[in-house]
């Protein structure tokens, strides 16, 4: 995981600047978004299982953005369109590299929500024909730009096919509200046996 | 719900709990299980993987590595065994014997061979006995033994004898019976390598994966207590089985042995202790029976109950009942047992509150996100629904946690119960005071979305029960608990608490008094007139007439409650020159810094000019949110006293903005080291009016060499006109070695001067960003950074009046994170402009930027959006969100300013 902290400060430092108190106050206005993510190989896919854990107050903006008719309740056909409608949006903003290509990713199967606000997602690419070896690879999470929060690679390195792992490079884990980097980045190897 | 919650809740409860029998489940097979290695029956996909990887020579560490993964399941014939061995370097060798029953017999595998170094996976079997247990050995190969160990206890004399070298007796001429037409079977499934093919067996020129396994024996031969045998009639003869297992505990310890490994030895016994495996059995895991239909959540609960014993909980554990919802709580209500042990009840009880907080969400985010927490709270029989988290209520002693636990998740049999205590000739007082807090407190944070109604009518109830009223600690608890929820039809009751003879009774009393009575200030519930005038009567009385100083501080804090009264604000005067008590005087002016009584100024005078200690620094306090001329020579005085700054000092010579005091807070900055402290002098400086702290703080700025000072000292330049800031703040600026952060604010408050300086700066800034600012366009695998430069260099152009720069900033406005629009919106806000991201940010999703978007549009053209401000008003969910209290921005405030502003005659459409 890189840190590139200092570039968001520009931002961040004109928020606080504008703010009431003559401290540093939070680093962003913006509700924070925990993630968990599961990287692996099957199949001859890239998958990734993206799971974002919003506030509750983000959550209820999005009922808002969801309510199409405005009527207070959310139908199962607003609530589907939302979600197909995000998960692209993610989609669009993440990239996957192995040996310094991309590997784009689509959004797959419906949105699964769980009672800790959990929203998740599935993408999947393609994988490119891998020599046996190791492969570097990089995830850039541009989602994570607009929402920043911690996260948690679940199982990195043990999940999906034996043959073909995602082994991390960088930590795989960067919790607490003041401790995450501006966005997420993985850094791993593709072991091909 | 504070996901945390549960976390510490199960940290802290697991931690403290008592020992219970410890069981883990293992889940029934609905089908057969063919034993053919490969693990794809629908059982071992439930079935809870046990880790294989507990160092043999160190107590509870486990491996960096995973070594094996073992998954038990039962039927009515037989255990289970399924595994998953991992291995890079598969060795197995037979032992040349054969054992078993005559068309069942099994090769036998060598366990140890110190020439091949040969893997083996061991099984120890024990249905709660130390002394007699069977131990299975399977290998890559297939190769089984079945060995019947006796661990004679040290008094046995058997146990110093021949045959038992090691204190065991190795009884490996006994083998597992078959129970007809029920086998003993076992089978092997090598895992493929990276190629393809299958691991290799005693091949170390390839690299293995590893193998599967499954194992069958069937309940009679090992052993399994009679208690568990049933019999049935079939074709008119009495056969035995199948078994009854349900509840059945069994003993179990998985070994790996791994002959290339230095640590030889894993196994699946986190408490075990370094010993042959044999002398540990009371150390094994113990697996119990369970049904097939068991959930997710029971599992996790099962298992909790489980840890207990091992002294926490695991972060598996905790993680399974935190996604698991209100299943949690539900699941955890069918272990609630009165006659278990206390710190059971303790512990589910705590998951039923930890869980059941998902109450206080609106039902639209339950109905979507916990489905059965909505079916829980709001369909037709939530009542029955309800009923088993509430058990407790009718036991005998109720645990600690009980109370939140029945508030949040069963509130309709908890009403019940309290409507029946205040029916009751003798309520259970004890039980009434363990509920009241648990009750307030989930009223007074807004949380009961449903039943708040009832829930005040029946502490209304209660406040009518003479039981209730007539025992001091009962009736002190029940006027905290009417204060916090505000439970206005209880005021008559309140009122005449105040006149109780129990000094404490009146406190509380006076507490609630104002509590309700504050009930009826702007932007609180409504109060009827005729309540409040009540109060506000009683309240004078009692000021007038009380002589305890412990009841009039209290007294006095409830005079929040009428921040404009002028009988207040007599009473209180009266009251401030009458008692002369210090917890009365503070108490007091406290309330002065919170109202606008007409006498607060007399108030806060005498004591600027006569307290000491906190009354003084509560006087200070108020002197800083209602400054006055008339508190300077007073002030100056504590300044001439004071060689060191108090910050409540600090902060009211800056609100009274005495020129005079100038050179004192810049002599104090001089001298100053904390930089804290510095920060609030220089605040205080800023808040003096003309020319010369506007110099003093440009000389500041010129100097500033901390950063944050520098940062502060540019925020300050941006909003107030400094001379001769533009040449330091482009300076600044530009300079690359400087805080991004500080050089943000620096460009930021260039714009707010329009010369020659300032605009060449931000021009020269402008052209060639990139170079400016070569950090941020080295980061090129998100290019928004280096946006982020430039769109804040043209919003500083766009504020000096360079109307083409309004282009760009909206273009990147647009693709700007929600961070940098709140950014833009607020600094939109600050100059009063009107500019197309205002209408983009008041159809945002994201609060923070709406909210920005709000003051923006009131602050620059109100009456333009103010169909805009209508909608976001009106809209359902935001209404939802402001009601559930998570509004940190104060959107209402936001939409009202803008709203009035939009009204006024000069406003612009």
């Amino acid at each position: 995981m890189k840190p590139p902290r200092s570039s968001s400060l520009i931002a961040l430092a004109l928020v606080s600047a504008l703010c009431p108190t003559p401290g540093r106050g939070h680093e962003s206005p913006i509700d924070h978004v925990e993630r968990e993510l599961r990287l692996f190989a099957e199949d001859g896919k890239a998958w990734l299982v993206y799971r974002l854990l919003p506030t509750e107050r983000a959550t209820l903006m999005e009922l808002k953005t969801m309510d199409a008719d405005g009527d207070g309740t959310i139908s199962d056909r607003e609530r589907a369109g939302f979600f197909v409608g995000k998960a692209q949006a993610i989609a669009k903003k993440i990239t996957l590299n192995i040996d310094g290509r991309p590997l784009p990713l689509e959004p797959g199967g419906s949105v699964r929500c769980d009672p800790q606000l959990g929203q998740t997602f599935l993408f999947s690419g393609p994988l490119p024909a891998l020599q046996p070896g190791r492969h570097p690879g990089r995830l850039v999470d541009g989602h994570s730009r607009d929402y920043p929060g911690g996260f948690v690679w679940k199982d990195p390195g043990r999940e999906g096919s034996e043959a073909i792992r995602f082994e991390p490079v960088t930590p795989a884990t960067q919790a607490g509200p003041h401790d995450h980097p501006p966005w997420l980045e993985l850094q791993f190897n593709v072991v091909v046996r | 719900m504070n996901h945390q919650t549960i976390f510490i809740l199960l940290g802290l409860v697991v931690c403290g709990a008592g020992r219970l029998p410890a069981a883990e489940r293992i889940l029934e097979t609905a089908e057969p299980i063919v034993v053919d290695g490969v693990l794809d029956e629908p059982v071992w996909q439930k079935a809870e993987p046990v880790e294989v990887d507990y160092l043999g020579s160190k107590p509870g560490q486990k491996s960096d590595e995973k070594r094996m993964v073992a998954k038990y399941a039962w039927d009515g014939n037989y255990l289970c065994i399924g595994y998953e061995a991992f291995d890079t370097n598969l060795v197995a060798r037979g032992n040349d014997r054969a054992e078993g029953p005559t068309g069942n017999q099994r090769d036998g595998a060598s366990i140890f061979d110190p020439q091949a170094k040969v893997d083996v996976v061991e099984f120890f079997i024990s249905f709660g006995d130390e002394h007699f247990m069977w131990e299975i050995h399977h290998n890559a190969l297939n190769q089984f033994n079945d060995v019947f160990c006796i661990v004679p206890a040290s008094e046995w004399p058997v146990a110093k004898g021949s045959l038992a070298p090691y204190g065991i007796i190795f009884n490996d001429g006994e083998w597992l019976r078959d129970d007809p037409p029920h086998t003993v079977a076992h089978a092997v499934k090598l895992k493929p390598k990276a190629d393809g093919q299958p691991s290799t067996v005693n091949d170390a020129s390839d690299i293995d994966t590893g193998y599967t396994a499954e194992i069958r024996i069937p309940w009679r031969p090992l052993g399994i207590p009679r208690t568990a045998e049933t019999w049935r009639q079939e074709n008119g003869k009495r056969v035995a089985g199948p078994w009854n297992l349900e509840g059945q505990s069994v003993s179990l310890l998985a070994v790996l042995q791994d002959g290339d490994l230095p640590e030889r030895y894993h196994h699946s016994g986190p408490k075990r202790k370094p010993d042959w495996f044999h002398k540990t059995q009371p150390d094994w895991p113990v697996y119990e029976c369970g049904s097939a239909e068991e959930t997710a959540a029971a599992a996790a609960v099962r298992r909790l109950l489980a840890d207990q014993e091992g002294g926490g909980a695991s972060a598996a554990t905790v993680d399974a009942l935190r996604t698991s919802g209100i299943a949690a709580a539900l699941a955890a209500a069918g272990f609630l047992d009165e006659g278990k042990p206390p710190s059971q009840a303790e512990m589910l009880f705590d998951v039923i509150a930890a869980a059941a907080k998902c109450r206080r969400m609106h039902p639209e985010i339950l109905r979507i996100y916990d489905p059965a927490a909505f079916e829980l709270f709001y369909s037709p029989t939530a009542a029955a629904a309800q009923q088993p988290l509430a058990a407790g209520l009718a036991w005998k002693t109720w645990p600690r946690s009980l109370p939140e636990a029945v508030v949040r998740g069963a509130p309709l049999p908890t009403l019940d119960w309290l409507k029946s205590q205040a029916a009751a000739t003798s309520p259970d007082l004890a039980k009434l005071r363990l509920l009241f807090p648990a009750v307030g407190w989930w009223l007074r944070a807004g949380n009961e979305r449903q039943h708040a109604e009832e829930f005040c009518g029946v502490v209304a109830a209660l406040a009518e029960n003479p039981a209730v009223a007539a025992d001091p600690p009962t009736a002190a608890a029940l006027l905290k608990l009417v204060g916090d929820a505000r439970v206005v039809v209880a005021g008559d009751w309140v009122i005449q608490m105040l006149a109780s003879p129990d000094e404490e009774l009146r406190q509380a009393a006076a507490t609630s008094l104002g509590r309700i009575a504050a009930a009826g200030k702007p932007g609180s519930p409504t109060l009827p007139a005729e309540e409040r005038s009540k109060m506000l009567a009683a309240w004078l009385a009692r000021v007038r007439d009380e002589q305890s100083s412990s009841v009039l501080a209290k007294l006095a804090a409830a005079a929040e409650a009428w921040p404009e009264s002028k009988e207040v604000s007599g009473a209180m005067l009266e009251l401030f020159r009458r008692s002369p008590d210090a917890e009365v005087q503070r108490s007091i002016l406290l309330a002065v810094a919170n109202t606008r009584w007409p006498d607060r100024q007399f108030m806060i005078r005498e004591s600027l000019e006569k307290a000491t200690g906190g009354v003084l620094g509560a006087a200070l306090d108020a002197a800083a949110v209602h400054p006055d001329a008339s508190h300077l020579p007073a002030i100056k005085a504590l300044l001439a006293e004071q060689p060191d700054p108090s910050p409540q000092l600090i902060d009211a010579v800056g609100a009274v903005g005495d020129s005079e005091s100038l050179g004192h807070l810049l002599g104090w900055l001089k001298r100053e080291k904390n930089p804290a402290v510095r920060m609030k002098l220089i605040l205080a400086i800023n808040r003096i009016p003309g020319e010369g702290s506007a110099r003093v703080m440009a000389d500041l700025l010129a100097s500033a060499a901390e950063p944050l000072e520098a940062d502060l000292l540019c925020r300050v330049a941006s909003q107030r006109n400094l001379p001769g800031a533009s040449r330091f703040l482009g300076g600044l600026a530009e300079d690359v070695t400087a805080p991004v952060a500080v050089r943000a604010q620096a460009i930021w408050a260039l714009g707010n001067y329009a010369d020659t300086e300032s605009r060449d700066s931000l021009r020269r800034l402008s052209a060639d960003t990139s170079k400016y600012f070569p950090e941020l366009a080295a980061k090129r695998l998100i290019p928004e950074p280096l946006e982020q430069a430039r769109l804040f260099i043209d919003l500083a152009r766009l504020r000096q009046g360079e109307k083409a720069a309004e282009v760009e900033v909206v273009r990147r406005f647009d693709a700007a994170t929600p961070a940098t629009q709140v950014a833009v919106l607020r600094s939109l806000a600050q100059i009063k402009l009107d500019s197309p991201p205002i209408a983009t940010g008041l159809r945002s999703g994201d609060f923070a930027v709406l909210e920005a978007a709000v003051r923006a549009a009131g602050a620059a053209r109100p009456a333009k959006y103010a169909a805009d401000l209508a909608a976001i008003r009106q809209s359902p969910f935001i209404t939802i969100l402001l009601d559930s209290g998570l509004d940190i921005w104060q959107l209402p405030a936001a939409l009202d300013e803008a709203t009035k502003a939009a009204t006024t005659p000069t406003a612009v459409p």
